[in-house]
């Protein structure tokens, strides 16, 4: 398939806790294909983040290892050093991060901000570059760019602050985006805006985003494809659509169904049992979703889990999904 | 989106109105400030017309000072017989030199040391910190004074000597603040736009740590006056024929001078308190502008 623009194989990125190594993201696979949106979604600790960092190689390298193939442009993008990895790092691919804040410089004028990758990947000079950072900026939405431009970012509210850092990742059109969450800082008017800007601007670019979110609801409004991750690993694969018609790992069941339904009359919420467990009491062997479904027949699960395509393109990650059933459902 | 918009009531300000601005809501960093240069070109100028005019080391012999009023000086005669009014602006340059060269320089290694080893971490700020920590375990004092009593006393002599001792603060204070920097996401932003990282060491960190950079700067300049009027005081600052604000001030170590001879050590003693005091005021001006949660709305 030459669909694919970006092929993760086998990566596994672990962090060091007194010397020994864990694994946060335990041995994933995903190809990304052009003009997709690709949805990461999992509880906090699931290593979505780790993986999505492990891509760009913006893990602090003093005490995180990464194994694995990240190929982009038939170059794995792991094996580069700092130097090669920033003629790729802005110009084909770019992420937007969680906090609009934090993730523009506060003593910088927006516009220099936008025009940064241009000044290392492009040879536009100096009003060349303005132009295309203003014309970004009315592209996000910015009422009066010009204005926008000459601000420093503590001038700017949440939601434009999240529109400037998207202008920032879209300077150089890049083939891919990273966005870590892109609206999690923001509140719910907002975050549809952003939303809505994001697929307008996909379309538009053509580029694929890889969405890394816990919002179910994000994921339903734009995602293409779902990749649901536990415990540092990806249980199941699917398109959008099936995932969210016909789940089928115990764990994106568990997931859809606490979620509250409008009308729906609840005195308590459901939740799933315990917690992620954290990176050094990670089970390493077996099906890692299984001691939260204590209810559960241990036989059900693999003893080396694996994916089955149990219809075409839409993976699940061991063999437990066959039986399960909620607790208060009772036996199956 | 209008509402976002109406939120803005001018164009941004460049740093240096905003410094001015700062300056109309403060009179006393206004009234420092204006003080300050009016202080700096007096000296400065006519250490240079004293200089070239008179014979600042000229030796009226006398077995005491003599106070202004009898000696028909504006400033009166010191121990040595020197006249005090051209003395001081000589000593007053050189104790200014000697504080800004001091300032200068430790800041220069200080910002360099202090941001590559915060911005890298583990263990290049490892490796780097020990010899910092190292660097600073040897005593400062004792081996000035032991230098000082072998070398030349000239003032590049004495700025090379407490730059070297000076510098490892500057550089502790940036590390500290690079380090926490450096895990800001705007860092990784700049990483993954491309930017090399001596760009963003320079030129998108270094900017964040203006505020503590200037607030620093300046306590250093007054502590560099302090430094160099002690050390001077004691007797292991510049040499006689290098006269500065603190040998000027020597004699207020004898009781004798403290009480009946206060023309001889006040003059200096009134100008270091006041060069100090306007330069905080001043700082604390520059440091609101570097930081814009500490502007006046």
């Amino acid at each position: 398939m030459d669909d694919i623009l970006l092929s993760i194989n086998n990566l596994r990125t672990s962090f060091r806790i007194d010397g020994q190594y864990y694994a946060a993201v335990d041995g994933v696979s995903i190809d990304i294909m052009h003009n997709e949106v690709f949805a990461i979604v999992g509880e906090s600790g699931c290593g979505k983040s780790a993986l999505s960092l492990s891509i760009t190689k913006l893990h602090n390298m003093n005490y995180t290892r990464i194994e694995g193939e990240v190929n982009f442009n038939g170059q794995n993008l792991l094996d580069l050093n700092e130097s090669k990895l920033n003629k790729v790092r802005g110009k084909d691919i770019s992420v937007i991060f969680q906090d609009p804040l934090t993730a523009l410089n506060p003593v910088i004028r927006v516009g220099p901000q936008i025009e940064e990758s241009l000044t290392y990947h492009t040879n536009m000079n100096k009003k060349e570059k303005r132009d295309r950072a203003i014309k970004l900026l009315s592209e996000v939405g910015m009422v009066n760019p010009e204005l926008t431009y000459a601000s420093f970012p503590h001038e700017l509210s949440g939601g434009m602050r999240q529109r400037a850092t998207i202008a920032v990742s879209l300077a150089c059109s890049p083939k891919l985006i990273i966005a870590d969450e892109p609206t999690t800082a923001l509140d719910v008017t907002i975050q549809a805006q952003i939303l809505d800007l994001l697929r307008k601007l996909q379309k538009e670019t053509q580029s694929s985003i890889i969405l890394i979110t816990h919002d179910l609801g994000v994921v339903a409004e734009m995602a293409d494809r779902v990749a649901v991750m536990y415990a540092g690993q990806i249980v199941e694969l699917a398109s959008a659509n099936d995932l969210f018609k016909n789940p089928q790992h115990p764990y994106t069941r568990s997931l859809l169904a606490s979620i509250p339904n409008v009308g729906e009359d609840l005195h308590r919420l459901n939740a799933i049992k315990g917690i992620v467990p954290t990176l050094m009491y990670m089970p390493r062997e077996g099906c890692r979703f299984s001691h939260r479904t204590p209810w559960i027949d241990g036989s059900m699960h693999e003893e080396n889990p694996d994916y089955h395509e149990v219809r075409p393109n839409h993976f699940v990650f061991c063999t437990c999904y066959k039986d399960f059933y909620f607790e208060n459902e009772g036996g199956a | 989106m209008q509402s976002l918009e109406s939120g803005f009531s001018e164009k941004p300000k460049s740093l240096l109105k905003l410094f001015f601005y700062e300056l109309k809501h403060d009179i006393l960093a206004s009234v420092s400030l204006v003080m300050l240069i009016a202080i700096f070109l007096t000296i400065f100028i006519g250490a240079f017309i004293v200089e070239s005019l008179f014979d600042v080391m000229w030796v009226t012999p006398r077995p005491l000072p003599v106070s202004p009023a009898n000696s028909g000086t504006l400033l009166g005669l010191d121990s040595l017989g020197r006249n005090q009014f051209h003395l001081i602006f000589v000593a007053a340059r050189n104790s200014l030199l000697i504080s800004f060269g001091v300032t200068f320089f430790s800041f220069i290694f200080g910002i360099v040391i202090g941001v590559i080893s915060g911005f890298y971490g583990g263990k290049t700020d490892n490796i780097i910190m020990r010899i910092v920590d190292t660097w600073n375990m040897v005593p400062f004092l004792m081996v000035v004074i032991a230098l000082l009593s072998v070398l030349s006393r000239t003032v590049p002599v004495f700025i090379a000597l407490l730059t070297a001792f000076s510098w490892v603060g500057r550089a502790r204070l940036l590390r500290a603040s690079a380090l926490s920097q450096s895990q800001m996401d705007y860092i990784s932003a700049s990483k993954t736009l491309g930017t090399p990282n001596i760009v963003i060491m320079f030129r998108e960190m270094l900017p964040n740590l203006v505020d503590v950079t200037v607030a620093n700067f300046v306590l250093t300049l007054a502590a560099s006056i302090g430094i160099e009027t002690g050390l001077s005081l004691l007797g292991f600052g510049l040499g006689w024929d290098f006269p500065s604000l603190g040998t000027m001030m020597q004699n207020a170590i004898n009781p004798m001078y403290l009480q009946h001879f206060p023309w001889v050590w006040a003059p200096a003693l009134v100008l270091v308190c006041t060069i100090m005091l306007c330069v905080n005021f001043v700082g604390n001006a520059l440091q609101r502008v570097a930081d814009p949660k500490q502007r006046y709305a």
